[in-house]
């Protein structure tokens, strides 16, 4: 009997994680329009706007792909670490730093044909993406700094020196009262996919990487490495493997991504680098990753998920008396629910129940 | 309600399915009586110490009743055990290091004087204990210098200061010597003569033998039989552990061992702490020759190894494989060798619990061109390498893909056994290669590593367990604080008693010494 319930719980454990993250889904969204109705004079109006009409216009659809779009590429690079056993809390700056450089790159490199000036902007910010974040593997690597705190120390430095770099040296004159750069050369913009999906092209570039990322991790070699540092360092280093190297590589990948981000935003939404123009991109990412266990395709889905929220939420800021901020509040319940892991064992224990009651 | 008060405890019928879907027990019973030593024998997995976890209100019963003295009791924490006179030494010691023996013994139950302490009376009773059933300790010493002998005696007398009638041990023998062990069981025997009872869990049968009133053999989950140890024999418990007899030993082919493979000269070991703990020490092993190194644990085994594998710098020595000098190489490079190396830390070392037992095979060889191509693992190519390992060395697992965690630890060694075989080494480091692990897979073990032995593998062996250095080993170096206080070919004149002399106390050296002078 022991075997056989093992067996069952070799095949379902998948099924119920995934169900236990619907289920928390389920209630935190139930708790949100619970919420709605304690503080809101027109209820209805207010769950509708939140829940529905992010679906009912093409316009919100776009918005919705458009929001999810740079949260898959920060959802990736948090996850790609978390999977490797580190902490990287500086998607923000890696973010911020490839996004700059993006914005540098198309404005101050000029005379180059243009798709090699395009080819080289992505290269530039998603290197420079990288570069950021390799330091603090390296100083983890070889001094044994711990990377929660170096990584979170580097995202002051990127959002200030960006600001401040943006504020003075590369501040666009003609920008009013607005902080930014220079608007992009506009054959660096990133098109709308089609005339009916105006979404900008970011998307499929993000798609590609969930692709690229699945592969990554769960079929290459140095994914494999990535891996089985995660999940027990001594083992690793029993096995030969070069622990120092994989976490500099670990955060060249997540920086990457994150980089990768940052210059799809520019190019994509803002046209532009704006004074700290993102500011929950970090923590989403962060965020995303832990909802999705750090599944590629975990992370495309709570994405989209994350960005219909945000989209409902200001629909229903609009159109009633309920603020935008009530999202937060539905996103941290989630949280709560999923990373506590509260509804998995309950779930495992109803089915032995079922299981053992049967046999015994 | 029970009538036989002499039944100190009664389970009856006891079930604990673990939330992850693992039956630990299914349908045991357990009595024991006042003043008994009774021994709870059984395989790993066999559920022997979920069921005393229950017991103890570490776990949660899924279905059953237990009555203590007659009484039905569900505990709920360790605590309501304690209060109802139960108490455990577990086989991790729960101690503060840097506190005194008494410290730790009073912790969460001292004596009060006004707001203060009061060290005095509770020294005087931790002496009065500790003389009445012979378990010395010195009450101001801290406990970190403490051999582990005395650490198991602070704790067995921890649970006597706290007013226990009933001990559970688990496996309190396996980080004892010979001499320790024979201590502890005067001591047990005259707990038991005052009217303790004291549960014992074990699985050497010698001990069983030794010691105990009455025994209880689990398997699978199930009770399968409760004797009285006067009436039954060694085979028996064996039979009924493990369901069969076990297969006849591989025995040793004689050869001729000339070729040197390792060798380890002068080497001097600092640990992180920056105590030398290996002490100038220098051996060697020829092609199909087992050295084992007997000792007590924490006498320089790990640090000897982690030298050897690189995940530490020898502080001088040399350490040369097959003539070439290898002293200091990163564990990468020492793993491209054909060395194979079991680690004494199955669970943290040796294998990843939440990865497949495929990820676990290819950790040395998914390098090699057989496991991948450019950036990609053939995963299909090393599935059914993982498979064919399965069959070959009896890993009973829920196919390649299951987790490591979710097999016994006897499996689980197999599985990093298998590994570390199929590179076919030239040189074997096996550390505690069976440590708790079931009889059949200890069986099972030492017989690969005969094998491998007669196929002409240099092994070094190392082990707290005399049984198996006296059965694999062709030499066998004493290790006694670091030195190998002597090196002793294995013949019919080993006893146990003289090895257990030279690793308790060096005496030789001793004796050497004084010689000399």
């Amino acid at each position: 009997m022991k075997q056989k319930i093992k067996n069952l719980n070799m095949s379902k454990k998948n099924y119920t994680n995934i169900l236990s993250t619907v289920l928390s889904i389920a209630i935190a969204v139930a708790l949100g329009c619970l919420l709605i109705v304690m503080v809101s004079d027109e209820p209805l109006a207010a769950i509708k706007s939140l829940l529905f009409q992010p679906l009912s216009n093409a316009f919100y659809i776009n918005s919705i792909i458009n929001k999810a779009t740079p949260l898959i590429l920060v959802g990736l690079s948090a996850s790609v670490a978390f999977k490797t056993g580190l902490f990287n809390m500086g998607v923000q700056g890696q973010f911020y730093v490839g996004a700059f450089m993006a914005a540098i790159a198309a404005n101050y490199i000029v005379g180059l044909p243009k798709v090699l000036h395009v080819l080289l902007v992505f290269i530039i910010a998603v290197v420079a993406g990288a570069i950021y974040a390799s330091v603090a593997g390296a100083l983890k690597s070889y001094f044994n700094i711990n990377e929660v705190v170096t990584t979170l120390m580097l995202n002051y430095i990127a959002t200030l020196v960006t600001s401040g770099m943006t504020n003075s040296y590369f501040r666009d004159p003609d920008s009013g009262g607005v902080i930014r750069m220079h608007y992009i050369p506009e054959y660096l913009e990133l098109g709308s996919i089609s005339s009916t999906i105006t979404a900008h092209a970011g998307i499929v570039i993000a798609v590609v990487m969930v692709v690229v990322i699945h592969f990554l991790m769960a079929h290459s070699v140095p994914g494999y490495r990535m891996k089985t540092v995660g999940q027990n360092k001594v083992f690793a280093q029993y096995g030969g493997l070069n622990i120092k190297f994989i976490t500099i590589f670990c955060f060249v990948v997540s920086g990457a991504l994150a980089g990768l981000a940052g210059t799809i935003e520019v190019f994509g939404m803002h046209r532009s680098f704006f004074d700290d123009f993102a500011r929950e991109m970090g923590g989403d990412g962060l965020i995303i990753a832990l909802l999705a266990s750090n599944n590629p395709v975990g992370v495309l889905l709570i994405s989209f998920f994350f960005a219909y929220l945000k989209i409902g939420g200001q629909i229903m800021q609009q159109n009633t008396d309920v603020s935008r901020e009530l999202v937060l509040i539905i996103q941290v319940i989630m949280i709560m629910l999923i990373s506590s892991r509260i509804l998995t064992p309950y779930l495992n224990k109803r089915r032995y129940a079922k299981e053992v009651g049967k046999s015994v | 309600m029970s009538t036989d008060i002499q039944n100190v405890i009664e389970m009856k019928d006891m079930y604990k399915i673990y939330p992850n879907g693992t039956v630990a027990n299914s349908g045991v019973n357990f009595c024991a009586k006042r003043g008994e030593i009774h021994a709870l024998v059984g395989e790993n997995g066999a559920g022997k110490s979920t069921l005393m976890k229950v017991l103890f209100g570490l776990e949660e019963k899924t279905k059953g009743e237990i009555r203590i003295l007659g009484k039905e009791v569900n505990f709920k924490s360790p605590k309501d055990a304690i209060q109802n006179g139960m108490g455990m030494v577990h086989q991790e010691f729960m101690l503060v290091p840097s506190y005194t023996v008494a410290e730790n013994i009073a912790l969460g139950n001292e004596k009060k004087k006004k707001l203060l302490c009061d060290r005095r009376s509770e020294k005087e009773q931790i002496n009065q204990i500790s003389k009445q059933f012979g378990l010395a300790v010195e009450p101001d010493e801290p406990v970190y210098r403490l051999s582990v002998g005395a650490k198991q005696r602070v704790e067995i007398l921890r649970v006597l200061y706290n007013k226990a009638r009933i001990i559970i041990l688990d496996e309190p023998t396996a980080v004892l010597t010979p001499q320790e062990t024979d201590e502890l069981f005067r001591s047990l025997r005259l707990m038991a003569k005052d009217g303790y009872t004291i549960i014992l869990i074990t699985h050497k049968i010698k001990e069983v033998m030794d010691i105990s009133d009455a025994v209880t053999v689990l398997r699978n989950g199930k009770t399968i039989k409760t004797l009285k140890t006067s009436e039954t024999c060694p085979e028996e418990i064996t039979r009924l552990m493990i369901g069969r007899q076990l297969k006849p030993k591989i025995g040793r082919t004689d050869r001729k061992a000339e070729e040197l493979v390792f060798k380890v000269e002068n080497f001097n070991v600092l640990d992180r702490r920056g105590v030398l703990k290996v002490k100038n020490m220098s051996f060697d092993i020829k092609a199909g020759e087992v050295f084992g190194i007997a000792g007590v644990e924490g006498n320089g085994q790990s640090e000897l190894v982690d030298a050897i594998i690189g995940f530490l710098k020898p502080s001088s020595g040399k350490v040369f494989y097959k003539g070439k000098d290898i002293t200091g190489a990163s564990t990468s490079d020492f793993r491209k060798e054909a060395i194979g190396y079991i680690p004494d830390d199955r669970n943290l070392r040796g294998s990843s619990l939440n990865q497949s037992i495929a990820e676990n095979f290819v950790i040395c060889s998914h390098g090699s061109e057989k496991f991948h191509k450019g950036l990609f693992l053939k995963w299909k190519d090393i599935r059914e390498e993982s498979k064919h390992l399965i069959r070959e060395y009896e890993i009973r697992a829920d196919g390649e893909m299951a987790p490591v965690g979710s097999m016994s630890g006897g499996n689980i060694q197999k599985v990093i056994v298998a590994r570390e075989l199929s590179k076919k080494p030239d040189l074997l480091i096996a550390c505690q290669p069976t440590r708790g692990v079931d009889i059949a897979s200890i069986e099972y073990i030492h017989n690969k590593i005969i094998e491998q032995r007669n196929e002409g593998t240099a092994v070094l062996l190392i082990s707290a367990e005399l049984s198996e250095i006296m059965g694999l080993s062709d030499r066998i170096g004493m290790l006694y604080d670091g030195e190998l206080v002597a090196i002793r070919k294995n013949d019919e004149t080993v006893t146990e008693n003289e090895i257990g002399k030279y690793i308790l106390n060096g005496r030789q050296k001793q004796k050497e010494r004084e010689g000399q002078e």
